[in-house]
């Protein structure tokens, strides 16, 4: 397993890269008002809007610094569909502005894990690995947006042009 | 590549004072660190390492520059800077023009010329493009589509003439049309042999053919193909799966199974 590694407030964080679709520079974000603040707006990523989470407003109090390091991570969103209709959405997609995204773990060499913690209030925050004398904390990508705030961002989302 | 007077690599753009894209007014703040670039590292692999005089003790273990940490760390700080200006902005075009263009399927084929017969395969069966050298003939086996066997990378492998399996007539003497065939080079210097590969039922299928020239590798939209034509008289058009014009010439796109299945037959049979 390989993960790709960035960091919010000082601490590294990662997911799997097999949920990682593309990692790109942080381009502008169009804003959209009245959303919480760590959702810095609407993306065009190949023809469709996504939305775009910064990941160190999300995680701690301040934006992501603006560097060239800061990217713009883009990744599948395993969102389950409208409640009210069940249906799912294929392929929704996330964005995420996260610093210090240049390189990638191989999990192979974990030396102990920390098993997820299950807070209230942050429910993003998955199991700790310590591996290669650093710790890594997981990220679960399906709750970095609460449920309801999902459900309003995608369900707007088109259908993904069939290819 | 420093300059001296401040320490700071010059073949990189410098930072910004004023970012044309604020995303946010606390966005904007950039600790001043972050800006300078890496200011005090000494660009050791310029020195010591693979582009200087090779006396890094450290290249024993890590045998390349890329490998070792110190390079890693510096290129760590490369990016701990400001983006260029307009950078971040040419990439919002790239995202939506390639979107754009997404559903384009594209194929990658090596293309080559047989007498006067431009053909593509595609590069997923190729294995590698090699200098001509000398086939031996096996006794009683040759004189059909088999040529022999050459030995590449000290393995013998079939040789095959794949001009008499598709039938072009070898035409040594000027082309047909020259004017018409920009690309066309008539030199024995650049006769290569290709290796093709496929996954076979005894291990891999491997064959060895010449070829006039190899035109290189080039990546074609599956909208600029054309169908084979019905009405083609030459026996070779069953092994084409496609054709397409490249720079004036028409070109076409072997279909990997059809071919190699017909080599397979010709030489298992005789």
């Amino acid at each position: 397993m390989q993960l790709l590694t960035f960091t919010a407030g000082g601490q590294t964080y990662a997911i799997e890269a097999t949920c990682v679709v593309e990692v790109l520079p942080a381009v502008p974000v169009r804003a959209v008002p009245r959303l919480p603040d760590y959702v810095l707006g609407v993306v065009d990523y190949r023809g469709r809007l996504i939305p775009v989470v910064d990941l160190a407003k999300r995680l701690t109090d301040d934006f992501s610094a603006r560097r060239l390091s800061t990217r713009l991570l883009v990744v599948e969103f395993p969102w389950r569909g409208r409640p009210d209709t069940g249906q799912p959405t294929p392929k929704a997609r996330l964005g995420i502005v996260a610093e210090n995204m240049v390189s990638t773990l191989r999990s192979d060499d974990v030396d102990t894990v920390f098993p997820t913690m299950h807070l209230e209030n942050s429910p993003y925050l998955g199991k700790i690995l310590r591996l290669n004398g650093q710790t890594v904390h997981m990220l679960i990508v399906e709750n970095l947006l609460p449920a309801e705030l999902a459900s309003g961002l995608f369900a707007a989302a088109p259908e993904p042009p069939s290819s | 590549m420093i300059d001296a007077s401040s320490g700071h690599p010059t073949r990189h753009p410098t930072s910004l004072p004023g970012d044309p894209s604020p995303r946010s007014p606390e966005a904007l703040e950039v600790l001043p660190s972050t800006v300078a670039g890496p200011a005090d590292r000494e660009e050791c692999w310029r020195r010591i390492g693979v582009t200087g005089d090779r006396s890094c003790r450290e290249l024993e273990t890590y045998i390349h520059c890329r490998n070792c940490p110190v390079m890693a760390e510096a290129a760590r700080a490369f990016f701990d800077r400001l983006a260029p200006i307009g950078y971040l902005e040419s990439w919002s075009g790239i995202l939506e023009e390639r979107g754009a263009r997404r559903d384009l399927e594209v194929v990658s084929v090596l293309v080559f010329r047989l007498a006067d017969e431009w053909l593509a395969l595609p590069t997923t069966v190729l294995v590698e493009v090699t200098k001509e050298r000398r086939c031996h003939r096996v006794p009683h086996r040759t004189g059909g589509v088999l040529e022999g066997l050459v030995n590449i990378r000290g393995q013998l492998q079939l040789c095959v003439s794949v001009q008499r399996l598709l039938g072009i007539e070898g035409s040594a003497s000027a082309p047909k049309a020259p004017a018409a065939d920009s690309i066309r080079v008539d030199d024995p210097e650049l006769r290569r042999l290709l290796v093709v590969e496929r996954p076979g039922r005894h291990g891999p299928d491997r064959w060895v053919f010449p070829v006039d020239q190899v035109a290189g590798v080039i990546r074609v939209g599956q909208a600029t193909l054309r169908a084979v034509p019905a009405t083609v008289s030459q026996s070779g058009a069953r092994f084409c799966q496609a054709l397409f014009d490249w720079q004036g010439v028409m070109v076409g796109i072997l279909d990997e199974t059809r071919f190699l299945d017909g080599l397979n037959d010709q030489v298992r049979s005789t």
